[in-house]
This record gives C-alpha cells, sequence and structure tokens, in this order.
C-alpha cells in the first residue's frame, strides 16, 4: 500500500507520546482527556504537516469547548416548572407506545419531553410546537459504579430537562429532517410488511440505523458472540453501501469524475438517514475525502484521511471525542490500516487470498477496538473473527437484498422475491450468531486494567501486526516489549492475589433497601440482601447485575436473603435471570411468609433448582477458607412472627480464620441484639453495618460497646421517609468516637480487608467524578 | 488576484492530500511547475524529453527509465490523467515536424477494452492522444479501432504470448483518413500497435505509424519487434 513505510519515524513518538501520556495518567485524574491526545497525536505522526498542525487546533477548540461555561453550566431543573414553551421538534422517539420528543428552544435548551396526543396527529421532526409543559426535576441517582447515569447522559446528550407535554399545537413545516423521517419510516413499514418473521426488524437496523423493533434475543446473542458492531451502523455499512453504489454509478456511463460526485452526494444523504452518527459521519467523511484526493489526482494516504474525518468530527461536534462508536471506528480502522500496510499476504492468489486477508482485516480490526473494548466492558470474544468470517457476507448480501427490496416495493411481486432472499440470509446469520454465543469462552472477561496498562495496550495491539511482518526489527522490539509489559502485570497482580489474600466489602447505595457485596480474592463472592426502593425500577437488572459484571463478579457463590421484606430481597426476581447464583440462605422461618411477591420470588429460585438452605444459629457457608461466614442469628427455635419479620433477621460474622472482622446484621432490634450477645460474648466487629438502616431501635450502646467497631456503616436512602440512620443512633456512634458512613450521603461504600495486618482501607466513590465525562 | 484564489485552492487541497513526487515520493512544494514530480525528477524527465527516438519506425518521445515509468504506472493505474498533458507540455517541439509529419496529424488512440475502460474510466491512450492534440493541433478519430476480445492484460506475458494474445483483437471500422498516427502509452514487444496497424491498414490506410510516449529497450538495447512479428505472421492466425 505505502511504499514509503518507515518504522523508526513514527513507532519512537508515539511511544514517547505513550510515555508522556501515562506519566499525565498518573498526575492527573482527568486522564481521559490525556489518552485521547495521546492517541490522536500518535495518529498525526502519520499525517502530512498541513494536516498536523490544524487537527491539533482543533482539538484544542474541542478542549476548550468542554470545558467552556457554555457547556458546561448544566443546570437541572430544581423544582417543578409548568410552563409554556415554543420552539423546534429535533427528533421524535416512539419507544412502548410512547412517543417522546426532543425540542430545542430559546429559553431553556433542548428538553426532552412526553408526549400523548388525544388525537391522532403525527408529529415529524422539523415542525415548530407551542406547548404547555410540566418539567420534572432529576430524581437522586444511586450512587453505583457501572450504572447507567441519567444525569451525565443528558449532559453529554445536550438536553437540559426532561418532563412530559401537557397541550400542544404543532404547526407543521417542510424540512430536511422530516423527508429523512418519512425515509426511515418507509423503510420500517416495507421491511415488515415483507418479512413476517423476527428478522424484520434487522433490515431497518442495518440499513437506517433504526433499531426500534429489533429483537431483544437477537441483539443479545449478537453482543455475546462478539458481532455487535454488525447491528450498530458503524463505518462497517457505509463502507458496504458506497462499493454498492459505485457499482450501480459506475454503470450510468457518466465521466469517472462526475461518478465521484454523484456517489458522494449519495452518500451524504446517506449518512443524513442513519442519524449521522460519529462513527458514520468518518466512514462517509473518509470517503469523499477519497473521491476528492481521486479527483484532484493526488496520491491517496487513508491515514491522513482518516485524520481529516477526525478533526472534522472534532470540530463540528466536540463531544463525539467521548462517543464511544467512535473510539472504536476509529480503532478499527486505524488497525485495518496498520495491518495493511505490513500485509504478508501480497503474494498470495485467488481464493486463499480472499479467506487469508479477511482474517487478516479481521485480526487487524479486533487487534485496534481490544483495548479499548477492555476498558469499558471488561470483557472480548476470541471467536468474533470466525463470526466475522461467516456472518459479515452473509449480512452484507442480506443488506444488498434489503436496498433492493425497498428500491422494488412499488411491485409487491419484485419485492416478494428479494424479502425472501433477505429473510434466509439473515435468518442464517442470526442462527450463526446464536451458536457463536453459546460456545463456552465466547466473552473471556479481562481487566479492568488501570488506565496506563490501557494506553500500553492499545500502542502495542495497533502494531500486533508487525510481529508477523519480516524486517522491522525494531518494531518486533518494542510490540514484544509492550506485550511483555502487559504479561507481567497480568501475572504480578495473580501472583500478588495469591501470595496476599484479601477481601472486598461493597456496601452498595440502594437507595431505601440493603445490598452487600463480599468478594474474595480467591474469586468467591457472596451477596447480602437485594434490596429495592420502591418506584426505583428493577434494581437487580438495573444496578446491581450492571455493577457485579463491571467487578468481574459472574457468580454468586452464596445470596443470603436476611428477611422477608421488599427492601431486602425486592431485586431477587429479576437478579436471578441476570446473573448465575449457586445456593440461596434464608432462615428457616421465613419459608412461612405469606407476601405474594416473596412466595413467586420463591417459586422462581425452585423452578431455576438452586437449593435453599434453612439458616439457623451455628450454622457456616462452606469453601471460603481462609475466610469464614458464620451465622449468629435466627435461633433454630426462635417463632415465627408474621407481624415483625424484622425480629427473625439474619445476622451474618465474617472471620478471617478465626478473627472476628465484621458483622453484617439484616433489620434485627435491640432485644435480639442483646440474646446474641448473651449467646456469643466474646464477639467483636471491627466492622459493623448498622442494624435496620441505622434505626434507633437497634445498634444499642450495650452492642457498639461490646463489638468495638472501627467503622460503622449504615444503608440507607435519601431523605426517606423513616428518617434513617435517626439522629438518635448518630449520637451514640458519635459518643463512642465511631466513624460513622452512609450509603445516602457517601454513596457507595467499598471496604478493602488485606489478610496480613487486617487493616481495612475504606474507599468513597465521588461519582460525579467518575462519570461526568465517560 | 486569479493567482491567490488559486494558491489558495491548492492550499486546500494540499491539506486534503499532499501532492507527493510519483517517481522519489518526496513532498512537492505549493505552486512547482509540476503537478506529479519533484523538481529534481522534473528536471531529469526534461532532460530525456529532449531526444526523440526513432527505432525501427516507432516514433517514441521518450525512454522507458525509472521516471518515466513511474509516470507511467501513475498515468494507467492510479487515474493521474494530467501526467499525459504534463508530459507532452515538457517537450520543446512546437510542432510535429520533428518526426516528419506536419500541421494535420490524424491521430488515432489504442483502444482498451470496455470493460477495462468502465473499471478504469479512462482510456490512457485517448488521454496522450488529446494532449497532444491540444498541443500540436489536428484531428482524433475515436471510434475508428475497436477491441474485439476480452483478452488479458499485456503487462505480464512474455513477447511470444504478447502476439497472440494482440492478434486480431483489433477491427477498424472505415472512413478512415489515409495517414494515421497511431498513439499508445508503452512500446514493448509492438506486439499491440503492430495488430492496430495491420488492422488499419487493411481497413484502407495508405499510411501508418506509430508514436508511443515511452519505449522499453531490450537488455542488449535493441528491439527485436520485428522477429516477433515474422513469427507471428508465419502462425498463419485468422
Amino acid at each position: 500500500m505505502n511504499n514509503n513505510f518507515k518504522i523508526q519515524i513514527y513507532i519512537l513518538p508515539g511511544l514517547a507520546s505513550a510515555a508522556g501520556a501515562v506519566l499525565g495518567a498518573l498526575l492527573n485524574s482527568q486522564s481521559n482527556i490525556i489518552l485521547l491526545v495521546a492517541l490522536l497525536s500518535f495518529f498525526a505522526i502519520f499525517w502530512s504537516n498541513r494536516v498536523r498542525i490544524p487537527f491539533m487546533l482543533a482539538f484544542l477548540i474541542c478542549i476548550f469547548n468542554i470545558h467552556s461555561p457554555r457547556t458546561s453550566a448544566f443546570l437541572p431543573f430544581k423544582k417543578v416548572l409548568k410552563t409554556e414553551i415554543s420552539g423546534k421538534i429535533n427528533a421524535v422517539e416512539h419507544k412502548n407506545a410512547r412517543t417522546s420528543l426532543s425540542i430545542a428552544t430559546a429559553r431553556w435548551g433542548n428538553l426532552r419531553l412526553l408526549y400523548n396526543p388525544m388525537d391522532s396527529v403525527i408529529v415529524y421532526p422539523g415542525d415548530s410546537i407551542t406547548a404547555q409543559i410540566v418539567i420534572h426535576p432529576l430524581k437522586r441517582e444511586l450512587n453505583i459504579p457501572g450504572n447507567f447515569n441519567l444525569r451525565s447522559w443528558m449532559h453529554r446528550q445536550n438536553i437540559q430537562g426532561q418532563g412530559r407535554i401537557l397541550q400542544a399545537q404543532i404547526f407543521p413545516q417542510k424540512s430536511f429532517a422530516k423527508i429523512i423521517y418519512q425515509i426511515r419510516q418507509y423503510v420500517l413499514n416495507t421491511s415488515t410488511k415483507y418479512i413476517s418473521n423476527k428478522t424484520a426488524g434487522l433490515v431497518p437496523a442495518l440499513l437506517t440505523g433504526d433499531r426500534s423493533l429489533l429483537d431483544r434475543d437477537i441483539s443479545t446473542s449478537f453482543r455475546n458472540s462478539g458481532l455487535v458492531h454488525v447491528l450498530a451502523v458503524s463505518g462497517f455499512h457505509v463502507v458496504l453501501i458506497a462499493t454498492i453504489l459505485q457499482i450501480l454509478v459506475q454503470n450510468l456511463r457518466l465521466n469517472k469524475n462526475f461518478q465521484r460526485i454523484f456517489a458522494s452526494i449519495l452518500l451524504f444523504a446517506y449518512m443524513f438517514i442513519t442519524g449521522a452518527s460519529p462513527s458514520v459521519m468518518r466512514a462517509v467523511i473518509m470517503f469523499i475525502s477519497e473521491q476528492l484526493t481521486a479527483i484532484l489526482q493526488r496520491p491517496v494516504n487513508s491515514m491522513q484521511r482518516l485524520g481529516i474525518a477526525i478533526s472534522a468530527i472534532i470540530i463540528i461536534n466536540p463531544a463525539a471525542v467521548w462517543d464511544l462508536g467512535m473510539q472504536l471506528s476509529c480503532g478499527a480502522t486505524a488497525g485495518i490500516l496498520i495491518s495493511n500496510m505490513v500485509s504478508p499476504l501480497e503474494k498470495l492468489k485467488g481464493f486463499k487470498k480472499i479467506i487469508a486477508s479477511s482474517i487478516w482485516i479481521s485480526f487487524g480490526a479486533t487487534c485496534g477496538t481490544l483495548p479499548i473494548l477492555i476498558y469499558n466492558f471488561q470483557n472480548f470474544a476470541p471467536l468474533a473473527w470466525i463470526g466475522n468470517l461467516c456472518v459479515v457476507p452473509l449480512i452484507s448480501l442480506a443488506m444488498q437484498s434489503g436496498i433492493f427490496m425497498i428500491l422494488f416495493s412499488f411491485s409487491s411481486q419484485i419485492a416478494q422475491v428479494f424479502a425472501s432472499t433477505t429473510e434466509t440470509l439473515l435468518s442464517y446469520s442470526v442462527i450463526f450468531a446464536k451458536l457463536l454465543s453459546e460456545i463456552p469462552g465466547a466473552k473471556v472477561t479481562l481487566g479492568p486494567w488501570p488506565q496506563s496498562i490501557t494506553l500500553i495496550m492499545i500502542f502495542t495491539m495497533l502494531f500486533l501486526p508487525l510481529l508477523l511482518h519480516k524486517n522491522h526489527l525494531k518494531a518486533k522490539l518494542l510490540v514484544s516489549l509492550g506485550l511483555a509489559c502487559f504479561g507481567a502485570y497480568q501475572g504480578g497482580s495473580v501472583i500478588y492475589h495469591h501470595l496476599n489474600p484479601s477481601a472486598e466489602i461493597f456496601f452498595l447505595d440502594a437507595g431505601q433497601g440493603d445490598c452487600t457485596i463480599l468478594k474474595f480474592s480467591h474469586g468467591k463472592a457472596i451477596v447480602i440482601d437485594v434490596g429495592n426502593e420502591a418506584n426505583r425500577g428493577n434494581y437487580g437488572v438495573q444496578q446491581l447485575a450492571p455493577f457485579l459484571r463491571r467487578n468481574n463478579i459472574h457468580q454468586i457463590d452464596a445470596l443470603i436473603i436476611t428477611h422477608p421484606h421488599s427492601d431486602h430481597f425486592g431485586g431477587l426476581e429479576s437478579l436471578l435471570d441476570e446473573v448465575k447464583v449457586q445456593q440461596i440462605w434464608i432462615p428457616w422461618q421465613a419459608r412461612f411468609c405469606d407476601n405474594p411477591f416473596w412466595q413467586k420470588a420463591l417459586q422462581k429460585v425452585q423452578n431455576l433448582n438452586i437449593p435453599i438452605h434453612d439458616v439457623y444459629e451455628g450454622q457456616k457457608v462452606i469453601g471460603l477458607k481462609p475466610w469464614n461466614m458464620k451465622f449468629l442469628f435466627p435461633y433454630i427455635n426462635s417463632p415465627v412472627n408474621p407481624a415483625d419479620w424484622n425480629s427473625i433477621s439474619i445476622v451474618a460474622l465474617l472471620q478471617y480464620q478465626n478473627r472476628d472482622l465484621s458483622i453484617l446484621p439484616g433489620d434485627l432490634g435491640s432485644k435480639e441484639e442483646d440474646q446474641i450477645m448473651t449467646t456469643h460474648q466474646q464477639i467483636q466487629s471491627p466492622i459493623l453495618k448498622l442494624g435496620h438502616h441505622g434505626s434507633h431501635y437497634s445498634s444499642s450502646t450495650r452492642w457498639l460497646k461490646a463489638l468495638k467497631p472501627q467503622i460503622a456503616i449504615a444503608s440507607a436512602g435519601y431523605r426517606n421517609r423513616y428518617r434513617h440512620p435517626s439522629a438518635k443512633t448518630l449520637a451514640r456512634l458519635d459518643s463512642l468516637l465511631i466513624p460513622t458512613f452512609n450509603t445516602a450521603t457517601d454513596g457507595s461504600i467499598f471496604l478493602k480487608i488485606n489478610a496480613k495486618d487486617l487493616r481495612a482501607n475504606p474507599y468513597l466513590l465521588n461519582f460525579t467524578q467518575i462519570t461526568t465525562h465517560q | 488576484m486569479a493567482n491567490i484564489i488559486s494558491y489558495c485552492m491548492e492550499a486546500v487541497a494540499d491539506y486534503l492530500s499532499p501532492k507527493l513526487c510519483v517517481n522519489c515520493g518526496t513532498a512537492i512544494k505549493l505552486q512547482s511547475k509540476s503537478k506529479f514530480l519533484c523538481t529534481t525528477c522534473f528536471d531529469w524527465l526534461k532532460n530525456c524529453g529532449n531526444g526523440y527516438y526513432n527505432i525501427n519506425g516507432t516514433h517514441s518521445l521518450y525512454p522507458l527509465n525509472d521516471v518515466v515509468r513511474s509516470l507511467m504506472h501513475g498515468l494507467k493505474y492510479h487515474g493521474m490523467t494530467d501526467i499525459a498533458i504534463e508530459m507532452i507540455n515538457v517537450l520543446p517541439w512546437e510542432d510535429t515536424s520533428f518526426m516528419g509529419w506536419g500541421n494535420k496529424i490524424n491521430i488515432v488512440p489504442v483502444p482498451v477494452n470496455s470493460a477495462r475502460l468502465r473499471e478504469r474510466g479512462y482510456n490512457q491512450a485517448e488521454c496522450i492522444a488529446r494532449a497532444m492534440q491540444k498541443k500540436w493541433g489536428g484531428r482524433l478519430f475515436l471510434g475508428v479501432l475497436k477491441r474485439k476480445k476480452y483478452n488479458v492484460s499485456q503487462t505480464r506475458l512474455g513477447a511470444e504470448e504478447r502476439a497472440w494474445n494482440a492478434a486480431g483483437a483489433f477491427t477498424a471500422r472505415p472512413p478512415l483518413p489515409a495517414e494515421i498516427l497511431l498513439v499508445d502509452d508503452v512500446y514493448t514487444t509492438g506486439a499491440t500497435t503492430e495488430a492496430c496497424r495491420y488492422a488499419l491498414m487493411r481497413a484502407g490506410a495508405e499510411k501508418v505509424e506509430v508514436l508511443t510516449m515511452a519505449y522499453k529497450l531490450t537488455d542488449d538495447g535493441s528491439s527485436d519487434w520485428r522477429k516477433d512479428w515474422d513469427y507471428f505472421k508465419n502462425k498463419k492466425v485468422p
């Protein structure tokens, strides 16, 4: 491809900038920016001076733009506001039989509003609207890392507030956005008209990026087999469409330059139909700049085109730098281009070459995206290249026939032929994706890595193809150095964990509920209670499962439900769908609870053949050595008291060998505390979770004095109606000089216990710092 | 003013893709004389453009040295059609008297087959012919010669294979001018041009002379195309 490929020229500055970025990452908390600067300045080594300088300028503008008061003044509404607005509709979304409009107003900025019109008014983007609206303030977000955060999402989307429309008047107007919306709807309707089975939702998803009809099973199987890039319209689709376009335009027998301009214009229009996401924009700009260089009769340099595309996107929308699709798209493109430069397959011919080069391209793309994927999702699919080889040709053929189906939709017979072809191809690809996702080891968990290791990995992986190339000894040396660095990190961390066993306790922010997770360095995990605050949606699916996934917990060895109250078991039922649970421990009395939700959850546990253990005093969770988990309460003769389930809640004791570390009670009162203290006179608890969310009926002074806690944690909701943790309890703790943390104000609280010195290091997570831009 | 605008346009185009020398890969400065060559390579081209070669009755403008080879490569495979104009404009002659022709030349470019024409979008011989017509005047005859067969590209074949490949590939359609200048890009064994000449003569042309942009010399410095041609004629191809 490029004969003047000189390794020393770009490897050394690349590594220098990487080293600089690592240093910066260690020093600065906002290392995300530094990571990006390093990555992009590294790309810049491929470009000519004329691109590099404008690019750097664009990047400076971007950083300035993001930190300027205009965009960072995100002021969510604090009170319910009822006003009248007039503005222009930017986008219309239909989801679950509800319509939500995003409206640009002069006074309030962008608003996202629910709209349920009484009579059947059809709303198009581009129309202007005057409406009476109610803007709701944002609820406090639960403070759990790894979760969807509405506030930061709104910030990134530049939406100032959300609410609903009470009354509206819509003035239809002719606009470009309306035409595009109609085209998208047309594609959607045509595909549902001619294709009957589940794959109907795939056609608009592939062609226009409209995923509203996409089947959930299909998308999960694509995601699990590492083929999710096929479903989101990105550079790959644009390249396919562009090739089809070029072949079609070639047959028009126009002048070659007219052909190029024509294809560029069509592709530019296509970009708007797909919604102009940054990755699509990147591909389109790269295509158009290639056509322009061909018209100007200049040499084509793909890396330079990538640079032009990135800088153009940054100027148009600075926030695109944090768009994951954009990062993945750039990484994949760079990987493909670099691997193409050093392709060892030039001598092959014919069918062999086709297969080998597609494996090579897939390899390059995987290398480019792997570190970014691991940094964000902590997993990657090692078998994705097989999927790419088999599914991508099927999908591209299906896209072609899908396009013809839509073009010929005026005659139902021709469209039917193309539709049946599309359907067959798509269902084969779905079957294949499902097969791939069911292979054990289709998804491997890695990481989470610190940012510095991610950076080193990005540079190493981008140049991994060089290892297979003949010459370039220095490059080989550097790549193997990077790999060795990574291997040393990974192996070193395994050895470190083996030599220094540790346990982590996560007191998750569960609102007015409990959720405590114990994770041991040998890989076992225990979850105590799956709380659920009322009106909070589904805690198990929405909050706990993402957190577990992020923290590398794919199997719960023991799930302990302290007692059958909804703030302790509410998320149980939904959690069972997401995470594998080995055994469930409940107090034996809880079997007699006739709460319908509790019985339903128990029924589900039985259906899944998960063993339920009855807990009473003296039992242990087996297989945690050198750690111990003992139960102190309830007694085997504690009576069933349907009026007060709190009185039988489980109290668990965590030990290292024979030393008490922590007591984790449910909602027990001070009477039960006294009972425990009479049977176990020697127990201590350096780390204490306050019983009953810190209510003043529990955590008596006697209990606190006996346990001698060094730190106390209360798990309570923000401004809950029970006023937990109560002032009396806090006064008691204060008088004993015990530092207390509260999940409502401090967010999720993490404790790490090292077995050597049994010292616990609490660290709180400042939520705003972590997820403002991610 | 026009100068400034053209300068700005060039700067913008350079942002898109900087001009690199086709031969040596060094960057070309803004507003330099050549679009495709750096100053050293351009001087080199000028020097070898001063000589005109007439080898075995075939007129040739350049020897196929490194610079010319990379230029021809760019013209043929990278869509740089302006190379033809530049290479003709570099030549010092104001008319075709240097090779015994007057101002009224009748130019016929060697055609490519339609599949390749669609793929590439242009015919490199036609580009050269147009450039010649622009500089030296004369008439261009485009529909006269046609390539019949979808034969393989001549580039990677030996002398004998080339002759076989080219034979009978062309047909000429009258009306034809009496004196024809046949234009091609590179002369290697002469198989293509000889087949064209044969077709033109059969269609009624009286005098056909071949002009190629570049001439490839064999290892001993002489051409053996006539030997090949005899061999080809003895085979009695229909």
